[in-house]
């Protein structure tokens, strides 16, 4: 077991308060423009956006999107990540969430282009750290439709520990690990393990830094029976001291099933675990908002404002002790 | 001694099969585990699944495979417009055959991402699929034909897009000339005709079989009825070694060198030779 001083943190001294997340698709109205002529770049909409928002979030990180099927090549990516991060200067860090990791694959598969990939991206934007959410990205070689989590088994765990040991020994900068999603989207998980634990073991073995998306342990909770005034039960088996960073997307309720769906309105559960977890965790320094929803005017849309402001609220005070 | 064979599969490969698998998922969801292949021990760990979640996204995977996905993969429904259509006119229901494509082993010799090993892309994986499907291949007989020519439109496309992809190309249809990517298909007269909405030249028609051309070069596919003079200036791929051929092909296809000078211009203009 390790020590917090034995942690891979990012370099990053101070708080950075309030940051944003972005998925940014390709030739989307929220995302990047792909240019046959001339270079590729950002959609107007989101100019607009940061225009409107700027001064808010002090730092930003991007989610791997493919551009292309050709083999990895960070050049390809280069002109769009410069008008990106140009339309946002004065960040106090930049970060990067990767989709490609696949940390909870169990086969072997041929890391080394994905860390010179991501290596080349540190390199050149000043990264601070990678983040990605624990589990399967891709099952034999094929995409599925939203990242299921890894094996909960022995087998699965130990699989987790040698791909993330792999990757923290070759990418230049600290990979914090996301508490894996159980309900994005379509999502079913395989073994019996206590994800909290195995979280816990995770973070323990490898030494890294972790993320804990609130939305990823609300559904966790709802799928054990944890809702209500119940909502906080088990959670001190999570490794709060090597938690660096917060993530927060919009969830809803379906149907009688907790929905991680991004949609940028984040329910009155997720601030009140917000609340209750930062001052458990005395090594984070960010707190994500991730793929905020915005009007053509890049206006924040009118049902996510409230629990947006209430958000900033618990991050500004907390920021400030 | 021999080394003991495990009769069971893995967990990962469960999981594969789960997703991907209709036959076997349907086993699973209908508590047939002896058809499973698993230990008693898996079988177990298989009992959080949420079967709901497990057929949902397994619809999901058929939808993403037709229409795509947020990523760079346009879908199976783009890729063969007409072919579809005609699926839709045999009332072959479009989900149902997603469903039997992916438990082929044409499915399982495709990958999606850059570091899943080798493998070719969907859209081939489909063509062989589909060129071995006799209820579409049986109901006419241009449907082969038309598979064929929206298999080629839609790899060399992909080909125009992607300069260095990370999927293998594995028909020997598709040729590299060392400057492109290009394949020559033979088709009736009447087919030809149709695939460029207009009437075929006679000197085009004079074969029975027409060659058809469909190249990937710098920035665009370039595809259309070529003549076999052509195809050879295409194969040779450069100055040089058209340079090298040129009494031959003077001699064989009855041209002249000013002529045969004129072709090698035009087609290093569009590209296809260097």
């Amino acid at each position: 077991m390790s020590t917090t001083s034995s942690i891979r943190f990012p370099q990053v001294e101070e708080k950075l308060g309030l940051g944003l997340g972005m998925d940014l698709p390709w030739d989307e109205e929220m995302g990047f423009v792909r240019r046959v002529e001339g270079k590729d770049t950002i959609s107007e909409k989101m100019v607009k956006f940061f225009n409107q928002y700027h001064g808010q979030f002090n730092y930003l990180f991007i989610a791997y999107q493919p551009k292309n099927r050709n083999r990895l090549n960070a050049q390809e990516y280069f002109e769009a990540y410069d008008a990106l991060f140009a339309a946002v200067p004065n960040l106090k860090a930049r970060a990067f969430h990767q989709t490609i990791l696949n940390m909870g694959a169990m086969e072997e598969y041929d890391k080394s282009l994905i860390i010179q990939f991501t290596n080349q991206l540190i390199e050149r934007y000043d990264l601070k750290w990678i983040v990605e959410d624990l589990g399967l990205w891709s099952v034999g070689g094929k995409t599925v439709p939203f990242p299921l989590p890894p094996l909960m088994t022995l087998e699965g765990l130990k699989a987790c520990i040698r791909n993330i040991r792999e990757y923290q020994e070759n990418l230049i900068a600290p990979l914090s690990i996301e508490f894996a999603g159980f309900t994005e989207g379509t999502n079913f998980f395989i073994g019996e393990m206590d994800a909290y634990e195995y979280f816990r073991i995770i973070a323990e073995e490898t030494n890294s830094p972790v993320t804990i998306d609130i939305g990823h342990i609300l559904s966790y909770q709802w799928l054990c029976g944890r809702t209500g005034e119940r909502m906080f039960e088990g959670l001190e088996k999570l490794p709060y001291e090597y938690c660096f960073e917060f993530h927060l997307s919009g969830c809803q309720i379906i149907n009688g099933k907790f929905r991680d769906l991004h949609h940028g309105v984040l329910l009155d559960e997720q601030i009140d675990l917000l609340s209750y977890m930062l001052p458990r965790c005395p090594n984070a320094k960010a707190v994500t908002y991730e793929d905020p929803k915005y009007t053509n005017e890049g206006i924040l849309i009118p049902k996510s404002q409230r629990n947006y402001q209430r958000m900033r609220e618990v991050v500004e005070k907390w920021a400030k002790q | 001694m021999g080394q003991a064979v495990n009769p069971f599969l893995s967990l990962p490969e469960a999981l594969y099969r789960l997703l991907f698998k209709r036959s076997y998922r349907q086993a699973f969801l209908e508590g047939n585990h002896q058809f499973l292949d698993l230990s008693e021990w898996d079988l177990q760990q298989l009992r959080t699944i949420d079967h709901e979640e497990l057929q949902a996204t397994a619809k999901n995977i058929c939808r993403n495979l037709l229409s795509g996905n947020l990523d760079t993969n346009g879908g199976l429904l783009q890729a063969y417009p007409s072919v579809f259509q005609e699926l839709k006119n045999l009332q072959i229901n479009s989900i149902e055959l997603m469903y039997e494509f992916m438990e082929t082993s044409f499915f399982d010799d495709y990958r999606e991402v850059p570091f899943g090993g080798e493998g070719i892309c969907v859209e081939e994986a489909f063509y062989y699929f589909l060129k071995n499907y006799s209820p579409f291949i049986k109901a006419n007989p241009y449907n082969k034909l038309m598979l064929t020519h929206e298999f080629l439109t839609s790899l060399l496309s992909i080909l125009v897009i992607n300069k260095d992809p990370h999927f293998v190309v594995k028909t020997d249809q598709v040729i590299c000339n060392g400057k492109v990517f290009y394949a020559v298909q033979y088709f009736p007269s009447q087919i030809v005709a149709a695939l460029v909405n207009r009437p075929v030249e006679m000197q085009e028609q004079a074969e029975s079989e027409i060659p058809f051309l469909y190249a990937a070069t710098e920035k665009t596919l370039i595809k259309g009825p070529i003549d076999e003079l052509t195809i050879e200036m295409i194969r040779l791929g450069e100055y040089k070694a058209i340079e090298r051929a040129e009494v031959s092909l003077c001699e064989r296809f009855a041209v002249s060198q000013q002529d045969l000078q004129r072709i090698q211009n035009k087609l290093a203009m569009l590209g296809l030779i260097g």
